[in-house]
C-alpha cells in the first residue's frame, strides 16, 4: 500500500483538506467507538494543535513530513495532562505527569496524537479482553477478537480511524494484533527507541513500536522517534533509514525459517500451509530458503513467561495506591497495600504478579528465574548462530487463527501458547516486522540485532513479492 | 551498667562480642543518584523531586556517574582491590511508603566496592582494623513525617545516593564500633564525598551484635541495632543490647535464640524492639533491567588517593611524635585541620610541638581562615627557636587569620625583647635573690619559676618563658665553680642512695611547696557560682579533679565538697612554674583565684552545672599535694573492697560513696526532728554496762580496777530504755550503737547503729502507727520519687509462715505458698508419705504462665531450683506442669494422677501453669520453699526494682521450742502477752504455752526486716511468768532481769517500745548490697578495721594492767 503519511501531507500540503478537517474527521470516527478501540479521545487538544498546522499553512509556511498527522497512542504511554489508565481500575483516573520520550519526539515532529487507545490492562494479554474499558473487536470480523495486547492501536490502523498508532510490545504485543488485523506492526531492536515514559511490562523486553498500513510508513515512524535517550540508559545510537534504501535488497540471499516450530501440534494447517508456499514463492525470486532447528515452543513460552512474570511483579509493585492510583483504605497498612492491590488488578494481571513474585522469592529464585536468565542467554547465543548463515528469518506471526471474542479467557495457558512464534524474538531483542501478508495472520520477518533496516528492505521486497 | 564493669562480666564468663556494621553515608553529588534533581537539603518538602524519583509510571533511571567516581574514591581510601570491574544494579523488594517504587536499586551481586580494610587507634593509642565485606551503592528513601492522623511523604531526599559500608562481623568491643564508625565519617569528609553530618541523617549505622564463647566461630542469633546517628547512642544501645544478651546468657546458660531487631529512635534517644524471631525478609532481589552494566576499570585506574593523608596515617604521626590519641582525632576530625598540621608538620617535623601550639593560638573553627600555611609554620619555627614568645605568636597569628597580608616579621622585630635584655635581667635578678639561686644550683629546679617572674616583671611579657629559665639555669651553673663540683658529686652520691632506697621501698616523693596557711582559703563554693557571676573575683578551694595540659593553656576540675566540679583556666603566660603545674596529680588540694568568665560555645558541658563558665586563674596556690592514688575516685566503687577501706578517706570522695553519707545524715535528722516534735527526749545510754547471758555474744572491757570483772558492751539499750520509762520520762529515744560479738557472716558488723524508741502509756496500735508515719516521711521527703512506696500491709506471722514460708515476707511478688499436706497425705509415695507422717507438712507454690513471662520454665530453671531447695534441706523438688491436654510431672506416677489432679484443682493451676511442691519438716519446708519463692522472683522477673512492700508482721507467737525441746522466747523476755492469752500465760501449762501471742510487731521490708519491737510486760509478775514458762526459776530470773524486776516494783507504767535498724534501712532505702556501704568507717566482712588497724595487739604491759592473760593460740 502507498504511504498514507506522504499521501495526507501532500494533501494539506495543497490544501485539499484542512487539518483541522482532517483531524475531525478522524475523531468523527473514533468517537463511534465501534470496535471498542478507545480509553480516551484527546478531542480539545489535537484541534488546537491542528488549528495551528492551518495557520501554519495559511501563513505559507513548510510543513514537516509528519505535522499535523493524526496518530493513536497505546494507553500506556505518557502524554502529560492525558488520562493514562493502562486499561486498568487501578489507573482509571490516572494522568500523566510527563510525556514519553517517543511520543514527544513524534509532538516535536508536529504528529497530533488524538487518542489514548484500548490495549490490555498493563500490557497483560494476547486477546485484548483483559480491560476495563472492554474488550477490541477485530478489524475485519467484529465477533473475533483484536489480539493483544495493543489491540486497540492494531484495529484503529486498520480502519483509518488513525494513519499511525505507537503500541507497545513485549512478547508480541505490536505484531501479534498486526497480524490479526491485517496491518505493519514493528518491534524495533530493544533500545533504538527509548522506553522513557512507557509503562513498563517487562522492562528487559519492552520495546516502543509503530503500526500502520505501509513499509514506507513504519519506516517514517520508526525513524522520527528512534534515537538514544539520556533517559533511557538502555537506547543506543542509531541512524536513520533512508527511504532509498528499502529498495537496496540485494544484500538478502538467504532466508531461514524454524521447521521445528511448524511440526508443533498446535499449529493451524492453514497457516502452515500459507506460510510454506511464501517461502516457496521467495525461494522463486532466487533467495536460498533454509530450514533451521530452535527451541520447542514450551521451552520459549514458559521462558517468557517467567522473566516477563518476574519483571511485571517488579514494575508493578510501586502500585500501592499511597502515592497515586485508586487507593482504598484499610485498618493499617499491609491491609491497605492488599485491598488496594487486589481490588485494583485484573485476574489476568494478578496471575502475572503472584507467579512473578513466587519465581523471585527464596528457594525458588535459583531454581527458576536465573534458570531462565540461563536459558535465555542460550538464546541469543542461537540467534547469532543462526544468523551466520542467513540473513533474514521469517515465521507466522501465530500459530492459530484469531479466537472468537471471550473464548481466549477461558483458557489462559492457551493463550500463552499462542505466543510461542512472538516471544524468541522478544528474547533475542530483534528487530521484528509483522506484514499482511503471506498467512491469514501475516508473516514476521526478523533480522540481526540492530539491522532494523535490513527488516524494512524485506518487507518492502514481500510487498512486490506476496 | 558501666561499660568497663559489663566488659569484665565477658570477661569473667570467657564471652567476646561479635559486632558488624552496616554504614549509610549519603554522597554530595550535585544530583541524586538517577535522575536530574538536585541533591540538596530543603525545608520545603518535595521541593527536588521529579517523575522519576517520585516513582511515577513509565520512568527509568539513569546512573549518576559522579556518585560512582566518589564511591571509587572511598574504595581507594579502603585500599579495596576492585575486584568487579563490571558493577552491576539489582533491585531490592519492599513495600513501605518511603520507597516509592517500592523498589530499591542497590547492589546486590556486583558491588563496586568488594573488599576493604579500615585501621584505627582507640583512645589509648592501641590500634585495631576493620576488614569490610563490600560497599555498594544505593539510592535513599524519602523521608516520613508522621501526623496525628496523617502520614506525609518528603521525596526530597528519595534517591539521594548513598554507599553502604558492610563490615565483617569482626569487631570485638562496643567502643571500637564507635571508633570505625568516626573513621568511617572522618574518611569520607577527609576524600570529600560527603559532609556526613549525623544530624542531618547524611551518616547512620545499623550494627548486629551477639555473643559467642571465645575461641569458637559461632555466629549466634543477634540483635540488630538499626538507624543509630550517634557515636554516643552507639555505645550506649550497644551496652544495653549486650547486657540484655548477657542477662539471658548468665540465666539460661545458653546464648539467645531470637534475632531481635530494635530501632533507635532518632527523636526519642532510645532504642524500641521491632521485633523478635524476625526471619530475613524475603527482598525478591532481582537484576536492574533498566541500567546497563558498567566497566569502571579506566575510572578505577584513574583515581588516586594518597592514603598518606587519611586520618589514620595522620594520627600515627601524632601520636608517635607524642600527641595523646584524643588530641590527635583532634585533628583528624576536620580535613582543612588534618592539611595544616600536615603541611607545618612537613617543614617543622615536630608533631607534638606543632599540635599544642596549633591548639593553643588557633581556635577550631578558624582554621579555613588559614591563607598560608607556610606563614604558620614560619612563625612556629620561630616560637620553637625560642626567638618570639607565646603572646607575640598568639597576636601575630590572630592578626594574620584577621588579614593575610599582616606582616609579620616587622611586628616580631618590633615586638621581641633582645637575647641581651633578657641575660641582663637574670643576671640582675640573680644578683638580687642569690639564696633561691643557690638553691636552684643546689638542684631544686623548681624554683627557678620564681625567678622567672621576676625577670617577666622586669623585660615585660615580650620574652618566652622557657628561653629565660634555660637563660636562668644556665647563668646559676656558670656562676658556680668549685663549690659546683662537690656539690654535684654529693647530690650524685645522695641520687645513688636514693635509688637504692627506691628500690627497696619506691616510696613516692612529693616535691616540695611553700607551706600556705591563711585566713580565709574561699570566697565561695562552687555550688555558689552561675553565670550572674560572670566577670567576679573569686578563690575557690577544693581538689584537683583532673588536669587536661593543652600546651600553652591547661585545665584543672575543680571540685570542693559541695560537690561540683569547675572548670579553671591557666595560661603558661600567666605562670611561670606552669609546667610544674602541668604535673598536679589529682587529688591534690588547691586554692585558685581569677575571674570568671564565659566559656567558648563549643567547650560548653551542658553536664555540669557551671558548664558554660570558667576561672581564668590568675593566682593558683597549691594547699597540699596528693601522692599517686591507690585507685581513681571515679572507679572507687569498682576497686577491690580491702583497698577501699585501708583508704577510706580518699573512698568518701567519691561521689556515689559521699551521696550515701549524706542521706544517711538527712534520714537521721528528719528522725530525730520529727520525734522531737512528738515529744521524745533523746538520751544517751552507758556503752560499759552489765552483761545479760541471753542473745548474743557480747564483746567485754576488763576492769583495770577490779581484776577479773569486766564491763559489756551493749546489744541495744533494752533494759536501760525500760528504766527510762520507769524514770518517768514517758518518750524516750536515742540513735544507739549497739555491739555483738558474732562470728563473722556475710553482711554483719560487730557495731551498728539502732533507731531507739520507748514510750509509755503507748497501745501496740499507737507504736505501730507512730512508725508508719516516720517511716513513710523518710521515704517521701528524703527519696521522693526515687521510690513506690506502698502502702503498709499487716500482716499476722501465721499468715507470713503460710504464704511466704518465712516473717519477713518480700511483698513484692506474689507466688504465695498453699499448704497441701491434707490432699497428699494418702499417697504411698515414700518421699512424700514418709515426712507426713513425722509431722512434716507439704507446700505448694503455683506460678502462673503469665508468671513465667508467656514462656515455660526451662529444664535448666527447673535444675538450679532443685538445687537451691536441696541446699536448703529438702530431698528434691517436684513440679506439675498443666498441659492443654494433660498434667506433666516426672513424679505422676509415683504420685498417681488422682492426687496429681487434687493439687493442680487445690491450687487452681490453669493451662501453662506449673506447681512445684516439697514434704519436710514444717521449719524446713517453709525455709526451703522461701529459697525457692525469692529465687523466682528474681529469675522471672517478678520484683519491680522501684517499689517499696513495707509491711507490719505481727501475732508472734511468744515462745518457741528450741533444739532441746524447751521453750525459749521467740524476741525477748520483756513482752506483754496478747490480752486474750494473760490468763494462759500466767497458768503456763505446758500445751497452751506455745499457742500464746505476743503484743510483739516487726517492721518488715522488701524481704528485709528493719525494726521490730513490743509492748513491755510492765507487771513483775507477768515477767516472773515469761521466766517460769521457759522453765527457769526466780532465782535464774533475778540474776538476769533482777534491777528490772526490782524497778518494776515502784510504779512502773504500762510502756512499748521499738528498734530500727539504722544501718540496714539505708542500706535497702540506697540500693546498695551491703550495711558496709552505709557505714562511715566500716568494718571488713570478718571485723576488721583495715584503716587503723584494729583489732591489734596491745603492749603485754597495757594488757597486763586490765589483769589478761593472753592465751596464745597454736
Amino acid at each position: 500500500m502507498q504511504s498514507q503519511i506522504k499521501y495526507i501531507h501532500q494533501q494539506l500540503v495543497d490544501k485539499q483538506i484542512s487539518c483541522v478537517d482532517l483531524v475531525q474527521q478522524r475523531l468523527d470516527r473514533l468517537k463511534q467507538n465501534t470496535h471498542g478501540s478507545v480509553n480516551t479521545l484527546l478531542e480539545a487538544d489535537a484541534l488546537k494543535r491542528a488549528q495551528a498546522v492551518d495557520a501554519k499553512l495559511a501563513n505559507g509556511e513548510s510543513i514537516g513530513l509528519l505535522e499535523g498527522i493524526p496518530f493513536g497512542v497505546k494507553d500506556v504511554f505518557m502524554l502529560q495532562g492525558t488520562h493514562t489508565t493502562a486499561s486498568s481500575a487501578f489507573l482509571k483516573d490516572y494522568k500523566s505527569a510527563y510525556t514519553a520520550s517517543a511520543i514527544q519526539k513524534l509532538l516535536d515532529a508536529g504528529a497530533i496524537p488524538i487518542v489514548k487507545e484500548n490495549c490490555d490492562s498493563f500490557g497483560h494479554g494476547s486477546s485484548n479482553e483483559n480491560s476495563i474499558f472492554g474488550a477490541v473487536q477485530n478489524a475485519k470480523d467484529s465477533e473475533l477478537v483484536a489480539g493483544g495486547s495493543s489491540g486497540g492501536s492494531a484495529v484503529n490502523v486498520a480502519k483509518d480511524f488513525t494513519v499511525f498508532s505507537i503500541g507497545g510490545d513485549t512478547g508480541g504485543s505490536v505484531r501479534q494484533p498486526a497480524g490479526y488485523n491485517g496491518v505493519y506492526g514493528l518491534k524495533p531492536t530493544y533500545g533504538r527507541i527509548s522506553r522513557y515514559g512507557l509503562m513498563a511490562y517487562a522492562s528487559s523486553t519492552d520495546c516502543v513500536g509503530p503500526l500502520a498500513k505501509s513499509v514506507e510508513d513504519i519506516r517514517i515512524v520508526l525513524n522520527a522517534i528512534s534515537g538514544k535517550d539520556v533517559k533511557d540508559q538502555t537506547t543506543y545510537k542509531s541512524s536513520q533509514i533512508d527511504e532509498g534504501a528499502l529498495e537496496n535488497t540485494a544484500g538478502i540471499k538467504t532466508v531461514g525459517y524454524f521447521k521445528n516450530l511448524l511440526d508443533n501440534e498446535g499449529m493451524d494447517p492453514s497457516i502452515k500451509a500459507d506460510f510454506m508456499s511464501a517461502l516457496e514463492q521467495i525461494k522463486a525470486k532466487g533467495i536460498e530458503v533454509k530450514a533451521l532447528d530452535f527451541m520447542d515452543a514450551d521451552t520459549l513460552v514458559s521462558t517468557y513467561y517467567i522473566l516477563a512474570m518476574a519483571e511485571t511483579a517488579s514494575n508493578l509493585s510501586r502500585l500501592d495506591g499511597t502515592n497515586y492510583g485508586n487507593r482504598i483504605g484499610a485498618e493499617n497498612l499491609i491491609e491497605s497495600y492488599a485491598v488496594t492491590r487486589s481490588n485494583n488488578f485484573s485476574e489476568e494481571t494478578k496471575r502475572r504478579v503472584v507467579g512473578g513474585n513466587q519465581v523471585l522469592s527464596q528457594g525458588f529464585s535459583d531454581e527458576i528465574y536465573l534458570k531462565s536468565l540461563a536459558i535465555r542467554d542460550q538464546l541469543t547465543a542461537d540467534f547469532e548462530r543462526f544468523f551466520d548463515d542467513v540473513d533474514i528469518l521469517l515465521s507466522p506471526v501465530t500459530p492459530g487463527l484469531p479466537p472468537k471474542v471471550g473464548d481466549s479467557l477461558k483458557d489462559p495457558l492457551a493463550m500463552y501458547l499462542s505466543d510461542a512464534f512472538t516471544v524468541g524474538f522478544s528474547l533475542g531483542q530483534l528487530p521484528t516486522l509483522t506484514v499482511p501478508q503471506g498467512t491469514a495472520t501475516g508473516i514476521q520477518i526478523t533480522a540481526a540485532k540492530t539491522d532494523d533496516e535490513r527488516v524494512l528492505q524485506f518487507a518492502h521486497l514481500l510487498e512486490e513479492t506476496l | 551498667m558501666e561499660l568497663d564493669y559489663l566488659n569484665d562480666l565477658l570477661d569473667k564468663h570467657d564471652l567476646e562480642l561479635v559486632i558488624g556494621l552496616e554504614t549509610h553515608v549519603r554522597l554530595n553529588t550535585k544530583t541524586k543518584l538517577f535522575c536530574a534533581c538536585p541533591n540538596e537539603e530543603s525545608d520545603t518538602p518535595n521541593t527536588n523531586i521529579c517523575a522519576v524519583c517520585t516513582g511515577q509510571m513509565g520512568v527509568l533511571p539513569a546512573i549518576n556517574k559522579e556518585a560512582i567516581t566518589k564511591a571509587i574514591y572511598f574504595g581507594k581510601a579502603v585500599e579495596s582491590t576492585f575486584s568487579n570491574p563490571v558493577i552491576s544494579w539489582d533491585r531490592k523488594h519492599y513495600e513501605y511508603p518511603d520507597n516509592p517504587k517500592n523498589i530499591q536499586i542497590t547492589q546486590f551481586h556486583n558491588p563496586i566496592i568488594p573488599n576493604g580494610e579500615i585501621a584505627c587507634f582507640r583512645k589509648d593509642g592501641s590500634q585495631f582494623s576493620v576488614s569490610l565485606t563490600q560497599v555498594h551503592i544505593e539510592e535513599d528513601a524519602a523521608k516520613l513525617m508522621h501526623e496525628k492522623d496523617v502520614s506525609l511523604v518528603d521525596f526530597n531526599k528519595a534517591g539521594v545516593p548513598l554507599i553502604e559500608i558492610v563490615t565483617d562481623p569482626c569487631v570485638r568491643n562496643i567502643e571500637d564500633a564507635a571508633t570505625y564508625a568516626q573513621y568511617v565519617q572522618r574518611i569520607v569528609q577527609s576524600i570529600g564525598i560527603s559532609a556526613a553530618n549525623l544530624e542531618k541523617g547524611e551518616f547512620k549505622s545499623d550494627v548486629s551484635v551477639s555473643l559467642r564463647k571465645r575461641h569458637t566461630q559461632a555466629l549466634n542469633p543477634r540483635t540488630e541495632i538499626k538507624n543509630l546517628n550517634s557515636f554516643k547512642f552507639m555505645v550506649e544501645s550497644l551496652k544495653e543490647e549486650v547486657e540484655k544478651q548477657l542477662n539471658y546468657y548468665l540465666e539460661h546458660d545458653a546464648f539467645r535464640p531470637d534475632q531481635t531487631t530494635v530501632l533507635w529512635d532518632e527523636d526519642l534517644k532510645q532504642t524500641k524492639t521491632m521485633r523478635k524471631k524476625e526471619y530475613e525478609a524475603d527482598y525478591r532481589f532481582i537484576s536492574e533491567p533498566d541500567l546497563p552494566f558498567v566497566d569502571i576499570s579506566q575510572a578505577v585506574d584513574a583515581i588516586e588517593v594518597d592514603v598518606a593523608t587519611l586520618p589514620f596515617a595522620i594520627e600515627s604521626i601524632l601520636i608517635k611524635g607524642g600527641v595523646v590519641p584524643q588530641d590527635a582525632k583532634f585533628f583528624t576530625a576536620d580535613s582543612v585541620r588534618s592539611k595544616t598540621f600536615m603541611d607545618i608538620n612537613s617543614i617543622l617535623n615536630d608533631p607534638l610541638f606543632i599540635a599544642r601550639t596549633l591548639v593553643n593560638v588557633i581556635p577550631a573553627d578558624d582554621y579555613p581562615k588559614i591563607a598560608d600555611t607556610g606563614v604558620i609554620a614560619d612563625i612556629f619555627a620561630q616560637f620553637k627557636d625560642g626567638k618570639v614568645n607565646n603572646v607575640l605568636v598568639q597576636k601575630a597569628i590572630s592578626e594574620y587569620l584577621a588579614d593575610a597580608n599582616f606582616d609579620y616579621q616587622t611586628y616580631f622585630k618590633e615586638n621581641s625583647i633582645s637575647e641581651d635584655k633578657i641575660a641582663d635581667a637574670v643576671n640582675t635578678v640573680i644578683e638580687q635573690n642569690q639564696a633561691i639561686a643557690a638553691d636552684i644550683k643546689a638542684g631544686n629546679q623548681g624554683k627557678a619559676g620564681i625567678l622567672v617572674g621576676k625577670v617577666i616583671a622586669i623585660i615585660g611579657k615580650g620574652a618566652s618563658g622557657k628561653v629565660i629559665r634555660e637563660a636562668i639555669l644556665s647563668a646559676v651553673d656558670a656562676s658556680g665553680d668549685t663549690n659546683n663540683a662537690s656539690a654535684n658529686a654529693s647530690e650524685k652520691a645522695r641520687a645513688a642512695k636514693g635509688e637504692k632506697q627506691s628500690a627497696k621501698q619506691e616510696e613516692e616523693k612529693l616535691p616540695d611547696t611553700p607551706l600556705i596557711v591563711k585566713e580565709h582559703y574561699r570566697t565561695h563554693k562552687i555550688s555558689e557560682l552561675s553565670e550572674q557571676s560572670i566577670s567576679q573575683e573569686v578563690t575557690l578551694s577544693g581538689w584537683v579533679a583532673s588536669v587536661r595540659d593543652h600546651g600553652d593553656l591547661m585545665f584543672i576540675d575543680l571540685r570542693d565538697s559541695s560537690y561540683q566540679i569547675f572548670q579553671v583556666r591557666l595560661s603558661r603566660e600567666s605562670f611561670p612554674n606552669f609546667d610544674e603545674l602541668v604535673t598536679l596529680k589529682a587529688e591534690s588540694v588547691i586554692a585558685a583565684t581569677g575571674v570568671v568568665v564565659q566559656r567558648r560555645e563549643d567547650d560548653y558541658n551542658p553536664g555540669l552545672p557551671t558548664g558554660t563558665i570558667e576561672l581564668k586563674t590568675s593566682k593558683l596556690e597549691i594547699l597540699n599535694l596528693a601522692k599517686s592514688l591507690p585507685f581513681e575516685i571515679a572507679r572507687a566503687t569498682k576497686t577491690s573492697e580491702n583497698i577501699r577501706f585501708q583508704h577510706k578517706y580518699l573512698d568518701h570522695r567519691n561521689k556515689e560513696v559521699r551521696k550515701v553519707i549524706v542521706d544517711r545524715h538527712r534520714v537521721i535528722k528528719l528522725i530525730r526532728d520529727m520525734l522531737d516534735e512528738e515529744g521524745f527526749l533523746e538520751m544517751e545510754t552507758p556503752i560499759l554496762s552489765a552483761g545479760t547471758d541471753e542473745g548474743a555474744r557480747e564483746f567485754i572491757v576488763p576492769s583495770r580496777k577490779e581484776a577479773g570483772a569486766f564491763y559489756t558492751l551493749p546489744q541495744a539499750p533494752q533494759q536501760f530504755k525500760q528504766m527510762i520509762m520507769v524514770s518517768g520520762y514517758e518518750k524516750y529515744f536515742q540513735v544507739a550503737r549497739c555491739f555483738r560479738d558474732e562470728d563473722s557472716r556475710g553482711d554483719r558488723q560487730p557495731e551498728f547503729t539502732q533507731l531507739d524508741i520507748e514510750m509509755a502509756y503507748a497501745s501496740m496500735q499507737d507504736i505501730i502507727d507512730l512508725n508508719t508515719k516516720m517511716f513513710n516521711t523518710v521515704v517521701r521527703k528524703i527519696y521522693g520519687k526515687k521510690w513506690k512506696l506502698h502502702d503498709f500491709a499487716v500482716i499476722t506471722y501465721k499468715e507470713a509462715m503460710d504464704k511466704y514460708g518465712c516473717d519477713r515476707p518480700d511483698l513484692r511478688f506474689g507466688l504465695q505458698m498453699q499448704d497441701i499436706t491434707d490432699i497428699v497425705k494418702d499417697t504411698s509415695f515414700q518421699v512424700f508419705s514418709k515426712p507426713i507422717e513425722q509431722g512434716g507438712i507439704v507446700k505448694c507454690i503455683k506460678v502462673s504462665a503469665e508468671e513465667q513471662g508467656g514462656k515455660r520454665l526451662s529444664k535448666g530453671q527447673i535444675e538450679n531450683l532443685t538445687a537451691l531447695a536441696q541446699q536448703n534441706g529438702l530431698g528434691g523438688l517436684a513440679y506439675i506442669f498443666v498441659n492443654e491436654n494433660d498434667l506433666q510431672s516426672p513424679i505422676i506416677k509415683f504420685l498417681g494422677e488422682d492426687i496429681a489432679e487434687k493439687i493442680i484443682a487445690a491450687s487452681k493451676a490453669q493451662v501453662g501453669d506449673v506447681v512445684f511442691f516439697s514434704a519436710a519438716s514444717y521449719a524446713v519446708a517453709n525455709k526451703a520453699l522461701d529459697a525457692v519463692r525469692q529465687e523466682l522472683g528474681k529469675m522471672l522477673k517478678l520484683i519491680d526494682p522501684k517499689a517499696l512492700r513495707p509491711a507490719w508482721v505481727v501475732d508472734f507467737p511468744m515462745f518457741e521450742k528450741t533444739d532441746e525441746g524447751r521453750w525459749t522466747f521467740t524476741h525477748n523476755p520483756f513482752s506483754m502477752p496478747a490480752i486474750a492469752d494473760i490468763e494462759k500465760h500466767m497458768n503456763g501449762k505446758e500445751e497452751e504455752i506455745g499457742s500464746i501471742i505476743a503484743q510483739q510487731y516487726d517492721l518488715v521490708l522488701n524481704g528485709y526486716e528493719i525494726g521490730g519491737g513490743s509492748v513491755r510486760a510492765h507487771k513483775p509478775e507477768i515477767l516472773e511468768a515469761t521466766y517460769k514458762n521457759m522453765g527457769y526459776n526466780k532465782e535464774d530470773m533475778l540474776k538476769s532481769v533482777g534491777t528490772l524486776y526490782k524497778a518494776f516494783h515502784y510504779g512502773a507504767p504500762p510502756h512499748g517500745g521499738i528498734a530500727w535498724g539504722i544501718d540496714r534501712l539505708m542500706m535497702l532505702l540506697g540500693k546498695k548490697n551491703s550495711i558496709r556501704e552505709v557505714m562511715v568507717f566500716p568494718k571488713t566482712g570478718t571485723s576488721e578495721d583495715l584503716l587503723f588497724n584494729a583489732p591489734s595487739l596491745l603492749s603485754d604491759k597495757k594488757v597486763e594492767e586490765m589483769n589478761v592473760k593472753i592465751i596464745k593460740k597454736q
